[in-house]
């Protein structure tokens, strides 16, 4: 039977396979984005500079596919082209978008590929961003926790429906983080999040909203600088130090890869802590001999390599959410409050009331219908506690030795007594334990069984009482049915990319509690 | 001792040519959802490859390993979505590869635990689709008893090992009997696939 099990895949692989920042998308005009200079999708009216200094008017659809502006003649006398070499700034009529030969952009660097229009013959202000070579450790960060960071000269002012097709997070201006689904995001940039239970829904206007990012983090859309939001030629010009997505070999700077260098330390020492959780949770299964040999990544152990090169942009993220850091004591830690280690005290079938300080910044997320409920403590998920979910439900999975279907782990946590289980389930309908699993289970593992998908009919059980912190589960998960259902109880997706087979499922496994 | 340390009990007594007849006994008593879930191209795939390991069974030779590629290529061979039922033919497939799990690696009591699991699993999972049980959290140290099809399926499999510990020979027309009685004990499960039928596609 062919393995439908989607192979895991380290992060340096996922980046080098569809590094789709870094190719040249196909022009198309209409919309300016990131990674495609604006000349070429130019379709207002405007105006162009050329290098000699002239202004030439532009009418709609005067910028070519390749940049060259061609202006069409009038009164029957031919029309002239200006080719893209020639031109030093496109700007439109208002001044609201414009685009500028990058002074040091490194044309030299640039290296054809099928895709590009910009690598002919002909230089190009189709700048050489897209083609770029990749320094090696120089990759665009991958993942949901580092959103891509839109170069400023070229960003939509208000968040574009076209880049959050399945929905995703909105970031306020007041820190608060909103969860939308697909097509809430409206022509003016405005988020429509729609009523649950009755309630009217709301409408976040653009003017409010910081940042937008797809539930796996790899599309989002940042607003410009307030510099560049009037159009000013001045910061029209400024590229950020950050933005540029593929510095260049020259532009490195001894600083930053010595800090890359300390997040990716840091990853390792957060993994090699995943790993001992994951250990001591597998410790009641006396089947798991392929999950203490292959380790997070379910790849063999001389294939650490995916788990050195988790991508330090993870850790520093985390790093900055959870400011005391991460250790085997202080995992989580909330507020300086009760320890929260929820993996580590489950596993020691630990039951403890809640302690930390009810901090929940993101009532939208957490849209339980719990108004009457007390909540002992809503701390947030991690990613270890989900790596080490994931684990145990890959290694759950195989011990049932099904060919197919999902199982899934999640961490819950009592809201009335802080009590914290996990719950099991898989995509299979019966109510029984499988018969697999029986005696293997631990004192704190709970079985969900009946219909639904796995992810779904955990979720289906929680109530009023129970809520996820962090989880995962042995396959991808679902776009259309679970994915949904974990970012309404405000779980974001994360952790390592893994191979999808079909375009039905994302290539997340984990997913944790915002926070 | 409960039913399913009885069946293991038994099975780590018998031979792998015995464990391998359980297992595909196992394997024919879940045919019918196959059967009835399938595509039709599929199913004669299906009935090809089960036939080959019943001869394989009673000639002691090996499966070609076309065999089973021919089995991989199926299009329910990748189906995980449950809310399909064709997932249902892809559970049962999944019996069929353990029994020839058995007869293919040197690990047979292993593979013939996991297609006596898989299949009892897969009784149970009709089971709730028969009593339209939502989904419940279930307590490891409280179990809920089985389901009657569970339980059925529980008495056969304790049946054919019974009949293969204590038979002098297993021979081709014992092999025959036993493979006509797990096609009709399967009927039961008729009902519980017209019930799936009526909610999902």
């Amino acid at each position: 039977m062919a393995a439908q099990q989607e192979c895991g895949r380290p992060w340096g692989a996922a980046r080098q396979a569809t590094p789709t920042r870094l190719r040249g998308l196909k022009p198309s005009a209409g919309s300016v984005r990131d990674d495609a200079p604006p000349t070429a999708r130019f379709p207002q009216e405007g105006f162009a500079t050329l290098t000699n200094g002239s202004r030439v008017e532009l009418g709609k659809g005067n910028v070519a596919e390749n940049g060259d502006i061609v202006v069409p003649g009038k009164g029957g006398k031919p029309g002239r082209t200006y080719p893209a070499s020639a031109v030093a700034r496109v700007e439109t009529r208002d001044g609201q978008t414009a685009w500028r030969r990058t002074p040091h952009t490194p044309i030299s660097i640039s290296k054809p590929t099928a895709q590009s229009p910009a690598t002919s013959s002909q230089e190009s202000p189709r700048d050489v961003r897209s083609d770029a070579t990749v320094p090696k450790g120089r990759e665009a960060p991958r993942g949901p926790i580092a959103p891509r960071v839109p170069n400023a000269t070229n960003t939509p002012l208000t968040p574009q429906a076209a880049d959050v097709p399945e929905g995703g997070f909105a970031t306020l201006e007041n820190g608060s983080r909103v969860a939308f689904g697909p097509g809430a995001v409206s022509e003016n940039g405005d988020i429509v999040v729609p009523g649950k239970g009755g309630k009217p829904g709301r409408t976040i206007p653009a003017s409010k909203i910081v940042r937008v990012e797809t539930p796996d983090g790899r599309h989002s859309w940042r607003r410009p600088p307030k510099g560049n939001t009037g159009g000013s030629p001045s910061s029209m010009a400024t590229i950020a130090p950050d933005a540029g997505p593929i510095p260049s070999t020259k532009a490195a700077k001894p600083s930053r890869v010595q800090s890359r260098q300390e997040q990716r330390e840091a990853a390792r020492a957060r993994i090699a802590a995943a790993e001992t959780e994951l250990r001591r949770l597998n410790a009641g299964l006396s089947q798991n001999a392929d999950i203490r040999n292959n380790g997070l990544t379910g790849q063999p152990p001389n294939s650490r390599v995916a788990v050195d090169q988790y991508p330090s942009d993870v850790a520093a993220a985390h790093r900055s959410e959870n400011p005391n850091g991460y250790s085997d004591d202080n995992l989580g830690t909330v507020d300086g409050g009760d320890d929260y280690n929820p993996t580590k005290k489950a596993i020691r079938g630990e039951s403890e009331g809640g302690g930390d300080t009810p901090k929940d910044n993101f009532p939208e997320l957490r849209s339980d219908p719990v108004v009457s409920v007390p909540r002992a403590a809503l701390p947030s998920g991690s990613f270890e506690e989900a790596a080490a979910l994931q684990s145990r439900a890959k290694a759950l999975h195989d011990t049932r030795g099904a060919k197919q279907g999902t199982t899934s782990v999640m961490g819950v946590q009592n809201r009335l007594t802080g009590e914290r289980q996990t719950w099991v389930a898989i995509d299979s309908d019966q109510l029984t334990i499988p018969r697999r699993w029986q005696g293997q289970l631990l004192p704190h593992e709970r079985f969900i069984g009946g219909p639904g998908h796995a992810e779904q009919k955990i979720l289906s059980n929680l109530g009023d009482e129970w809520y996820v912190v962090s989880g995962g589960t042995s396959v991808n998960i679902c776009k259309e049915t679970c994915m949904p259902l974990l970012q309404q109880h405000g779980l974001q997706l994360g952790g390592p990319l893994f191979k999808t087979s079909t375009s039905r499922n994302t290539g997340y496994r984990m997913f944790w509690g915002l926070k | 001792m409960t039913g399913i340390s009885a069946i293991r009990s038994a099975l780590s007594s018998a031979s792998a040519s015995q464990q391998a007849i359980f297992a595909l006994a196992c394997a024919e008593r879940t045919a019918i959802v196959f059967n009835r879930l399938a595509a039709p191209a599929s199913m004669a795939v299906y009935k090809a490859v089960l036939d080959v390991a019943w001869d394989a069974v009673k000639t002691g030779t090996r499966i070609a390993t076309e065999r089973r590629q021919s089995l991989a290529s199926l299009p329910e061979a990748t189906i995980d979505d449950s809310h399909r039922r064709k997932f249902y033919a892809t559970l049962a497939m999944g019996v069929l590869e353990h029994a020839l799990d058995v007869m293919d690696t040197s690990g047979t009591q292993e593979a013939a635990d996991l297609a006596c699991c898989q299949s009892l699993d897969l009784y149970s999972c009709f089971d709730a689709i028969v009593q339209g049980t939502p989904s419940t959290i279930v307590d490891p140290a409280n179990p809920p008893p089985s389901g009657p099809l569970e339980l059925a399926e529980i008495a056969e499999q304790i049946e054919i090992l019974r009949a293969l510990t204590i038979g002098s020979e297993v021979g081709a027309a014992f092999c025959d009997q036993l493979r006509e009685r797990a096609k009709s004990a399967s009927q039961i499960l008729d009902s519980a696939i017209t019930t799936l039928f009526k909610g999902r596609n």
